[in-house]
């Protein structure tokens, strides 16, 4: 029944025969040396599945004590971020050396990569030692808790797996924490299993707070991208940590934080790889502060290329729009007094701002706040006008995506959204602006020759277009209220 | 269009069109190598019976668009005419994978590897050692605590 494979396999040229004598008598010495680890963990550890949870965190007391003094072994510096890539690397595992009547090794894991579900991963893991080592990587790399008693018996098993091989804990790469489960106590156990970690996901009814919260970024340095929803973060502690550990961090969502400190954005400004900012907060504690923090702290992330900022009031948004092109036209000479008096002073600025559209319309600039920012999404924008958004725009040339929720612009904005400014704007969306016309719109559609997607809701003075569009646009939507206008009823010229 | 001869492990000779025979990343590059050859390409790895099965597969497939994207190529389903065409016993089926993978046909791999994982999906361990006729090197400790470490991801 096995010759068919023992006879290819002889004959094939596939590498992994010729290792196979070294491989099993380091296999040897390996098992060895884990039978002697595992000795002194399961002296210490007994685990009842069905005993209750006090029972479970009882005993992980225990391992995770052993474990946390055997983790230096293998523990992962910062700097060897390549070693966690996604392919499991083979070579350099000592892999049990395949029985010879298997299929090779690389057959083996071509098959596996195209299992999606992860209960049929842990069941071939416990086929034999070849494919346990073969698949730990893969079904490490995204455990998908489903349940709080999934999640019970992940902690157990990342604590005892480690405790075991001192290798589980270098896989787990992303990871996405939900139910009641999750208290501060049980995270601040599992963080120090989390050395590789690079995605992480806090959803709501987590009840992690600012007590284990503010250990994550030292812990998890390799973070990549964070999101929480949710969560109950209030002191300063939480992002200030963020901003000392996560140097990798690209991505930082926070949906629903209620109660950030008034800082938070000077405190998160520090992680320098940020490049996609979502923070949706039911608004900062104090107006003034939010206003002086916002706009300072963002100011400082250069390579944003996504800004989203739901919460903060109309005048904190207004202000952040206005500094962010007035940093970037300080650097040339202008007459521009509106920018000046409102580099000196917060409380003067909505004064003077309508007075100096003019002004503001011949600044052209070629560095800016943000030179990479592709996508902006801000809500509360009833104070941004033309005095506001124009210099903006131009100062941002990259800008693909705009999103403006109630905002005054008139529609000389949406002339300065041509191409020759914005050459690469596709997509639109404005609601709320009373001043806009459907006249605006036509021009803005023949002059911005990217545009794809057009949305605008409850600006009053726009109707259905009965215009014609550019034969070489690749406009594909253009919505009105809730009209959703047929592109190819509009005459092409 | 010119023809190609190639020799089984067992001595068995097969005419294939050029085009045909080119599915196989192995012989194009051999073809590319040796340029215009009269002599008969030897296989040493497959089997006349597997050849068979093998050059049907290229023959039905000569025409398809080769795929480059890695993730297109894991997630496309299989269709119709190779799910009936993978319909052959367990052990002809891994030698059609072994044979794929020898002459480099990835497409053919993709659907056998593919043909593979679904006889494994909802499977137990036992059941899935029967299948790949994998002896368990395991003591009854070690699966035990490996079971109990991997314990969450039974969990739904």
């Amino acid at each position: 029944m096995t010759t068919e494979f023992k006879r290819l396999r002889l004959t094939s040229p596939n590498p992994s025969t010729a290792a196979f004598q070294r491989l099993s008598t380091e296999d040897e010495k390996m098992t060895e040396a884990d039978s002697s680890i595992k000795g002194k963990g399961k002296a210490k550890a007994v685990f009842t599945p069905s005993g209750s949870d006090s029972d479970v965190d009882l005993h992980l007391d225990s391992i995770s004590d052993f474990a946390e003094h055997h983790q230096l072994y293998n523990y992962q510096r910062p700097g060897d971020s390549n070693e966690t890539g996604f392919e499991p690397k083979l070579e350099d595992t000592t892999v049990t050396a395949l029985q010879p009547h298997q299929p090779p090794k690389e057959i083996v894991l071509q098959i596996i990569r195209q299992l999606s579900q992860q209960r049929d991963l842990h069941q071939c893991s416990l086929v034999c030692k070849s494919f346990n080592m073969i698949i730990n990587p893969l079904l490490w790399d995204v455990p998908i808790l489903y349940s709080d008693t999934a999640s019970a018996l992940f902690l157990y098993g990342i604590v005892k797996a480690t405790t075991r091989t001192m290798m589980a804990q270098q896989f787990i790469r992303h990871l996405s924490l939900r139910g009641h489960y999750w208290t501060d106590r049980r995270f601040l156990r599992l963080l120090p299993y989390l050395p590789c970690l690079e995605h992480l996901v806090i959803c709501s009814r987590v009840s992690v707070t600012d007590t284990s919260f503010q250990h994550l970024p030292r812990y998890c340095q390799q973070l990549k991208s964070l999101e929480i929803c949710a969560a109950t973060l209030s002191q300063p502690c939480s992002f200030w940590a963020l901003g000392q550990y996560s140097h990798q961090l690209e991505r930082l969502r926070l949906h629903y934080c209620a109660d950030l400190p008034s800082n938070v954005f000077d405190l998160i400004s520090s992680c320098s790889s940020l490049q996609v900012l979502e923070i949706e907060c039911a608004g900062l504690n104090d107006e003034e502060e939010e206003c002086m923090w916002l706009t300072g702290g963002i100011q400082k992330c250069h390579l944003l290329t996504s800004l989203r900022i739901y919460g903060p009031s109309s005048r904190t948004i207004h202000h952040l729009l206005r500094q962010a092109s007035a940093s970037a036209t300080a650097t040339l000479t202008t007459n521009d007094s509106d920018s000046n008096s409102d580099s000196n002073s917060d409380s003067n600025s909505d004064s003077n701002s309508d007075t100096s559209s003019d002004n503001s319309n011949i600044i052209s600039s070629t560095t800016s706040c943000w030179p990479q920012l592709k996508k902006l999404d801000l809500i509360n924008c009833n104070m941004v006008d033309n005095a506001t958004l124009i210099p903006f725009l131009k100062s941002h040339p990259q800008l693909q995506e705009l999103h403006l929720e109630d905002s005054c612009f008139t529609d000389d904005s949406l002339y300065a959204m041509s191409s020759v400014c914005l050459p690469h704007l596709a997509r639109v969306y404005f609601t709320n602006n009373t001043h806009i016309t459907t006249d605006g719109l036509r021009r803005l559609i023949w002059g911005a020759l990217q545009l794809v997607s057009v949305k605008i809701f409850g600006c009053s003075h726009t109707r259905s277009p009965q215009f014609s569009i550019p034969r070489s646009s690749y406009i594909k939507e253009i919505v009105i209220d809730q009209a959703v206008i047929d592109i190819n009823r509009l005459q092409r010229l | 269009m010119s023809n190609v001869r190639l020799l089984s492990s067992d001595n068995e000779e097969f005419v294939v069109q050029k085009e045909v025979a080119e599915r196989s990343v192995l012989i194009k590059n051999m073809l590319e190598d040796v340029g215009e050859t009269d002599s008969a390409i030897p296989l040493p790895n497959v089997t006349a019976k597997v050849l068979k099965k093998v050059i049907e597969w290229c023959d039905h497939h000569s025409s398809d668009p080769v795929t480059t994207d890695e993730t297109e190529r894991r997630t496309t389903d299989i269709d119709e005419w190779d799910q009936k065409f993978m319909e052959v016993d367990q052990e002809t089926l891994f030698d059609i994978i072994l044979a794929a993978n020898y002459l480099d046909i990835k497409p053919l791999l993709d659907v056998g590897c593919k043909t593979v994982a679904n006889m494994i999906k909802g499977k137990t361990a036992e059941e899935i050692r029967k299948i790949f006729n994998i002896v368990n090197d395991f003591t009854p400790e070690e699966e035990a605590q490996i079971r109990k470490e991997n314990e969450w991801a039974e969990d739904r």
